[in-house]
């Protein structure tokens, strides 16, 4: 019908985003911003829903080093100098970004202080600017930052980007534009430092352990010897890649840490066509092999024979190997154009309870793997299940300050007699633990729906607010902001792990 | 069917519900293919033809008339027809609903019978629930057997609404015969035209979710009755 396709072709007015990303990594710290465009995705005749349409970086900041006072804290007053003097570089004012993250990534988020500045930072840096931290989230903000998450959907098998920098390795798996899996290895170009004689200057803990184990001599403040760092930077690159590539049990790499995404068999399975390396190693792919210990030593580490070695090994494999666009920015590429989600649009929240930030994500489990939600029981099992399990994690003293989100994953078929049985239980559940704000995540389309619900069985006494569309994980932390418009919510999704690398 | 590059195409037929990939007996479609495309197509013609059952109307206590049609070819023929009442069907609207609501609720079978009896039961109470949220009040909902969307401006003629919505079963297709749409229109009355109506189609289990069509709508008249109007001039 003639209705259908009225408006429904790019009359809508578009609506730009400034972010900010800000990477504080093992040994460069960058800054990027952009300009996200947001648009209508759907004609008139169907439910409103938004998504970012373009994303333009519009200001990239040169690489810093990353200032410490000592071996073990970040410098705070010199970073907020390193901060402000780029925000006067980009001419924006803090208060004129409205979104972003700021990450603290490989061994910095091992520094005493990581947790207090990057949530200071957050708070400094524009209206709604995330913290973030962790080897997972790592992985796959630099694999999407790197392009390799977009090319995934084009590509055909599966895209291994590996974010290599000083300390950590973050590798994430992509296959049809979606993240499959991800790992972490101790295996960093700064991990070994030597001066420009050619001197070890510092070895980090994680490379001293291994370099024990394999019987391998680097000592501080002597020479290291040239044929001792090839075979150093030989064996990381193959534990790496047999790993990535032919699927050998990560449990048995002594170089991973953290948990692994991934199930050990994974990798047999899957066929990785495309091996992408970014970070400060993978720019260093580009420029010509040291020769010598001098040569290796022109950034005071390891970095540019472990990019070389990474390259040689990669050879023996059929894979298609490149170093990523773009590379040693990937990570904060990521974070700054990729971290923001928009809600579906027709949701349901009271902007007077917006925006909220840090509230953990429960993820409640139905009972059937079919997710066949017809028997009433069950359902209201399920659901009194993961309250009892928000308020063991969350609950305080006052139960007034408890909040946590429930995730609610797909339901098949969700009819209405569904939904209300959803609405009864939840609102039953958060009278019993006098939850002032009742937080929702539905996977499926059915936030306002459910909202609503909620609202006319607690008369309109429960508050609530109920989103859909955004992807959350049990553990995630969100934060939500105020809804542009009315027509759609920003929701930043966070993943906090400060000691993943110990 | 096997493939070069089964992953590939595996993706290529879950980003559509279209028929592809279904392989090939020399110069023409596999016997499975073919049947299950008559079989979907008698579906299609099925839910033309169906009516919807009497259960449904009493669960949601909707009262039924009829448009001028008498039979499905004839609505098929006239479509003039289906958007006119008969004189019995006016006196029932007449003694049976609340005059000059804010919101009227009017079902129809329209082209799919199935469309109705498969989402009726999710998006009706759905679309009550965001009206009792707005603080909206609904008239009299009742049932139109074999309407047009056009009937609105005749039972607008008749009740008076401030708002009418129509749910109502689309021209099925190939990939599903459950399809409804919701049309809107502000201060429906003869001589409305198509561009001053509004709508919300592809209501179903795989499509827009009905329970989320029905509390969407709500925001939908909320906006209507505050900006006085229905159609391409109302922005959203």
């Amino acid at each position: 019908m003639a209705l259908q396709q009225a408006g429904g072709n790019g009359i809508e007015p578009k609506r730009e985003i400034t972010s900010v990303g800000i990477d504080i990594g093992t040994s460069t710290t960058k800054i990027v911003f952009s300009r996200l465009t947001v648009g209508r995705r759907y004609g008139l005749s169907m439910l409103p829903q938004y998504q970012i349409t373009e994303r333009n970086i519009i200001y990239e900041s040169p690489m810093h080093l990353t200032p410490l006072i000592g071996e073990s804290q970040i410098d705070l007053p010199a970073l907020q100098q390193i901060l402000s003097a780029e925000y006067h570089s980009a001419a924006l004012k803090p208060e004129e970004v409205d979104t972003g993250a700021v990450i603290i990534t490989g061994e910095t988020a091992v520094r005493s202080n990581a947790d207090s500045i990057l949530h200071q930072l957050a708070g400094e840096s524009g209206e709604f600017v995330v913290a973030q931290a962790g080897g997972d989230l790592e992985a796959v903000l630099a694999g999407k930052g790197a392009g390799a998450e977009a090319h995934s959907q084009r590509a055909a098998g599966t895209i291994v980007n590996v974010d290599i920098g000083g300390g950590t390795a973050n590798a994430a798996y992509f296959n049809s534009g979606s993240c499959i899996g991800t790992l972490n290895f101790h295996i960093g170009g700064r991990l070994i430092m030597l001066d420009k004689a050619g001197t070890v200057a510092k070895i980090y803990p994680a490379a001293r352990q291994w370099l024990n184990r394999e019987g391998l001599w680097l000592q501080e403040g002597e020479q290291a010897d040239w044929p001792v760092l090839q075979e150093v930077t030989r064996r990381w690159s193959e534990l790496l890649l047999e790993v990535l590539l032919k699927g050998s049990d990560p449990q048995a790499c002594p170089l991973i840490y953290g948990h692994q995404d991934l199930p050990a068999a994974f990798a047999k399975e899957t066929t990785v066509t495309e091996l992408w390396i970014s970070g400060g190693v993978g720019a260093l792919m580009e420029q010509a092999a040291p020769r010598n210990i001098a040569e290796t030593a022109r950034y005071g580490d390891i970095g540019p024979l472990l990019a070389h070695a990474i390259k040689k090994t990669a050879g023996h494999y059929p894979v298609k190997l490149q170093a990523a666009p773009g590379a040693q920015r990937a990570t904060v590429i990521g974070a700054g154009v990729h971290t923001l989600q928009l809600s579906g649009s027709t949701v349901y929240a009271d902007p007077n309870l917006l925006p909220l930030r840090n509230i953990p994500v429960i993820e409640l489990v139905w009972p059937v793997q079919a997710q066949d939600v017809e028997q009433p029981d069950e359902v209201l099992a399920s659901i009194q299940a993961a309250f009892a399990a928000g308020a063991i994690r969350h609950g305080s003293i006052e139960p007034e300050a408890m909040q946590f989100a429930i995730a609610i994953p797909e339901i098949t078929h969700c009819s209405y007699a569904v939904l209300r049985r959803i609405a009864e239980a939840v609102t039953g559940c958060s009278r019993k633990y006098k939850l002032k704000l009742c937080i929702l995540i539905c996977e499926n389309d059915i936030a306002k729906a459910l909202g609503n619900c909620i609202y006319l069985l607690s008369q309109g006494r429960q508050a609530c607010v109920c989103l859909d569309q955004i992807t959350v994980a049990h553990g995630d932390y969100i934060d939500i902001g105020i809804p542009a418009d009315g027509n759609y919510i920003p929701v930043a999704v966070k993943t906090l792990v400060f000691n993943s690398t110990n | 069917m096997v493939f070069h590059d089964p992953e590939g195409m595996e993706r290529l037929r879950k980003a559509t519900p279209a028929r592809i990939g279904t392989g090939r007996a020399g110069t023409r479609p596999t016997t499975r293919e073919q049947l299950q495309l008559r079989l979907d197509h008698a579906a299609a013609v099925d839910s033309v033809y169906g009516s919807v059952s009497s259960t449904l109307l009493d669960e949601l206590e909707l009262f039924a008339v009829d448009s001028e049609v008498t039979d499905k070819e004839l609505y098929l023929k006239r479509p003039d027809l289906g958007r006119q009442l008969p004189e019995s069907s006016i006196r029932l609207l007449r003694e049976r609903c609340i005059q000059a609501p804010q919101v009227q609720i009017v079902v129809s079978d329209g082209l799919s019978a199935d469309a109705i009896e498969s989402n009726l039961r999710d998006i009706y109470p759905a679309l009550l629930d965001s009206l009792a949220v707005q603080g909206l009040t609904a008239g009299t909902p009742f049932f139109v057997r074999k309407a047009r969307v056009g009937c609105m401006n005749a039972i607008g003629d008749i009740l008076e609404p401030e708002v009418i919505v129509m749910l109502i079963g689309e021209r099925p297709g190939l990939i599903t015969s459950r399809s409804m749409s919701a049309y809107l229109g502000y201060r429906p009355r003869s001589g409305m035209t198509d561009s001053q109506r509004m709508v919300l189609s592809n209501i179903h289990q795989g499509g827009t979710p009905p329970v989320e069509a029905g509390a969407h709508l709500g925001s939908l008249i909320a906006r209507m009755l505050e900006l006085r109007m229905s159609g391409v001039s109302l922005e959203l």
